[in-house]
């Protein structure tokens, strides 16, 4: 018998991330047609050293435990780089992401709530910088399937997908490698669109960004998500590739640019994280425009094909400048 | 037909939008046994205890900082406390006759109000002959939006009572001097709209605003119905409640001082809207309690936990019940949901992260003082911080930080005026000194002027000598 209950009471953070894990199931699932066994593998991987991380996290912490690992965050991130990571990777790379991701990205600053950087982010670029090699092998799409458990699983715990026979048949090039290899080619843009074409933007990596479209906007009617940083973001990856078209002429098609790489899952998963983002309203306008132009340079300019983790990194240092100049620019309380 | 309802032009940001409970008419409470009369602890107690007295026989006299409280039954004073007149109940309720005052000026009806014991019955209990006195307002607003969305005993006052409010109201006019006066009510109270625009003269404005929490502030009432931001003093403006209003009414019209209230109950989703005495106690209007059940006063937004044991006073405008469960606060996760809902446009995230410390001059660039506390920010708050009970510590912590201050600051200008005195003092002295010098060394030994002043001295010091001896004297008879 509670008469405050008649005001509809806010998501809690457990209850929220419990949404957020629902809306990244389609994605996932997709992830794992294109991948097969390596994207199970990397996932369970990732979310039972996650779990183990953040207890260990709480204890040192002195926090009580249940608590910690009930409100399902930890989970989060590790689906997160999870679905960052290519498959028949070794075992202790995404043990590694999640140890940085949360004992240094988040614990280390003092939990959640207090973390600057985007936790699944920081363990991603830090094994990415440290692990080129593994890191950019990624099995054809979508034969990754027909690689059998077992092979998978013995790739995984023997040191990668090197140690298969006929690894480097299995191996192709993700839709942006691929667009990038063709751009360093000097190929034209036309050919390059009818060699990754998909069924209506390019191949594979269309479903994938589909998903994460279709789970971002479930997110936003549930209420999970504001439409802020999405729209920001996507709106200004485009405002910069159509104004490099009109000045000169972009390297990137639009369907490479919205449905290659990790765009969406960055856009509505990524980037929307709350802790890291700038505070306010105008504030997190301003960090999504921050975020899609720096997608979107380093995309054109940069030495890797996405980045999607660089740009979020580097618009997390922002955020502080951010919050001072939405404070200073729009004096609060004017009554506007 | 005078343009006397306007639909609000002026919109306010924020808020938020809670679905109104249904209520029934209002229902006069029965006497309690015994009323514990709530009185200030300054103001002068004029009964005693075994005295008889009637109802709305003053119990406390007033004077321009306290108004008078009255007996809500009649009976016999049974125990008087710094804080309370007990007094058992009759159950005759015998009126006590006030004298009919001849009301010619403000200031008859501000002596008339305060000896009646009217306060504003809004919730905050200001004396309101003290608002009157504080400003000639050219505006009147009266406030007949509910200040809480639990809160009913406004609405259905209106909606049986409006043609005695609306007299309230005129005399509200009469008493402050205003030239304008504007009603705001809520959208969506259709009953009470139509009541009140059926007396409405022409020379009151209605104005419906959204029946947004918090519509009933009157800061935000003012910018809804007028446009107009700031307080309502640098507008020149004063707000009455209607409840007010309606006991200006009975004061003036009825000779009834102010001794019953309208107090929304609201238990197990069931709203109802009783008359009660003031000093009620509180368990005589519920079922009986659990002891896991407490008791809020004041609504369902801004109310305060209160003892079981809680009276009815001049403030209660509403009784809740909630057992308590709310659970506790995780970190902030930034995630903006307070700034949506803020009604005045403030950062609650950013306060809240320097409210910690607090960081004053941190919290004085984000307008920390303009935060009403109208707890919006705590309702929607994923993490369940209680944002407005930190904002109101912080302001708390500020204010005796900037009373220090002055008084330090106040200290050392004292302290700097001494040390000038002492050095202009000290010069002084060394001039004259200097002159006595320059007078020694110039004259001869047998010279006039010097024998004179060596005299002088010496009567002077006599003198000095009597006075002293005089004052040991004095002081050693007094011994």
């Amino acid at each position: 018998m509670n008469q405050f209950t008649s005001i509809q009471s806010p998501l809690s953070v457990s209850q929220t991330m419990k949404l957020v894990l629902l809306a990244l199931l389609p994605g996932t699932l997709v992830f794992t047609y294109l991948n097969g066994w390596g994207a199970i593998i990397n996932i369970v991987l990732s979310v039972i050293s996650a779990l183990i991380f953040e207890a260990v996290a709480q204890k040192l912490r002195s926090r009580t435990i249940t608590t910690a690992l009930s409100d399902f965050s930890a989970v989060v991130t590790a689906i997160l780089i999870a679905l960052c990571l290519p498959p028949l990777i070794p075992w202790w790379i995404p043990v590694l992401a999640t140890g940085f991701s949360i004992l240094l990205a988040k614990h280390a600053f003092g939990g959640i709530g207090n973390n600057i950087f985007n936790p699944a982010m920081v363990g991603y670029a830090i094994v990415l910088i440290s692990f080129p090699a593994d890191l950019s092998l990624w099995l054809q799409q979508p034969v990754g399937g027909s690689v059998s458990f077992n092979e998978a699983i013995g790739a995984v715990f023997r040191g990668g997908l090197t140690v298969l026979p006929n690894w480097d048949v299995l191996t192709g090039a993700t839709a942006l490698d691929q667009h990038r290899t063709l751009v360093l080619q000097d190929s034209a843009l036309a050919e390059i669109e009818s060699q990754t074409k998909g069924l209506f933007a390019v191949a594979n990596s269309e479903w994938l960004n589909l998903a994460y479209l279709v789970g971002g906007l479930w997110m936003f009617k549930k209420r999970v998500i504001n439409w802020h940083i999405p729209v920001s973001f996507l709106g200004t990856l485009l405002l910069a590739m159509a104004l490099h078209k009109l000045l000169s002429d972009s390297p990137l098609s639009l369907s490479v640019n919205l449905f290659g790489g990790a765009t969406m899952l960055g856009a509505f998963f990524i980037a929307t994280d709350p802790v890291s983002a700038a505070a306010s309203v105008r504030g997190r306008i301003i960090f999504g425009a921050m975020t899609g132009l720096l997608v979107y340079l380093i995309r054109v300019y940069g030495a890797y094909p996405d980045s999607i983790a660089f740009a979020i990194l580097l618009a997390n240092c922002t955020v502080p400048a951010i919050d001072r100049l939405d404070i200073w620019l729009n004096r609060p309380g004017n009554g506007q | 037909m005078p343009d006397t309802q306007a639909h609000q032009q002026h919109s306010v940001r924020g808020g938020l939008y809670i679905d109104p409970l249904p209520f029934g008419e209002i229902e006069v409470a029965p006497l309690p046994a015994i009323a514990h009369i709530p009185v200030d602890a300054k103001s002068e107690i004029s009964v005693s205890v075994g005295d008889t007295v009637l109802t709305g026989q003053p119990v406390t006299t007033c004077n321009d900082q306290i108004v008078a409280n009255h007996a809500s039954v009649s009976g016999r004073v049974i125990s008087i406390t710094q804080n309370t007149v007990s007094i058992q109940s009759d159950q005759l309720d015998t009126p006590y006759l006030c004298k009919v005052q001849s009301l010619h000026n403000k200031n008859d009806y501000q002596q008339l109000f305060r000896s009646m014991g009217l306060v504003g019955l809004g919730g905050a209990a200001f004396p309101v002959d003290k608002k009157l006195n504080s400003l000639e307002p050219t505006t009147l607003l009266i406030n007949a939006a509910e200040c809480d969305p639990a809160i009913y005993c406004d609405e259905a006052l209106m909606q049986e009572r409006s043609a005695k409010v609306i007299q309230g109201i005129e005399i509200a006019i009469v008493a402050s001097g205003a030239k304008k006066c504007i009603i705001g009510i809520e959208d969506n109270k259709s009953k009470a709209l139509e009541q009140m625009k059926a007396h409405l003269p022409d020379h009151m404005k209605l104005i419906c605003v959204p029946a947004i929490y918090p519509s009933g502030a009157e800061k935000t009432l003012l910018r809804l119905c007028t446009g107009k931001t700031g307080a309502l003093k640098e507008n020149d403006t004063i707000c009455f409640n209607v409840a007010t209003c309606y006991a200006m009414y009975q004061a003036v019209s009825k000779s009834r001082p102010l001794i019953s209230r309208i107090v929304t109950i609201v238990e197990n989703a069931r709203v109802r809207n009783l008359e009660v005495r003031i000093g009620t106690p509180v368990k005589e209007l519920l079922t009986p309690l659990e002891r896991s059940t407490s008791v809020v006063c004041g609504g369902r937004m801004m109310g305060r936990v209160v003892t079981q044991d809680h009276c009815v006073d001049k403030r209660t405008n509403s009784i809740l019940l909630h057992t308590d469960n709310h659970p506790a606060a995780t970190p902030c996760i930034r995630c903006g949901a307070c700034e949506e809902v803020c009604p005045e446009s403030l950062l609650p995230q950013h306060l809240y992260w320097h409210a910690t410390t607090p960081d004053t001059a941190k919290l004085q660039e984000l307008k920390l003082d303009q935060c009403i506390e109208c707890g919006c920010c705590d309702a929607v708050c994923p993490s369940h911080i209680p944002l407005a009970g930190l904002f109101n510590s912080a302001k708390r912590t500020i204010e005796k930080e900037e009373t220090e201050q002055h008084k330090a600051a106040l200290a050392k200008y004292r302290y700097e005026k001494h040390l000038a005195r002492q050095s202009e003092k000290t010069v002084r002295q060394r001039k004259q000194l200097d002159s006595k010098t320059e007078i020694l060394k110039t004259t001869n030994a047998d010279n006039e002027a010097k024998k004179a002043l060596i005299a002088k001295a010496l009567q002077r010091k006599k003198n000095k000598r009597a006075v002293e001896t005089d004052k040991k004297s004095d002081r050693d008879s007094t011994l």
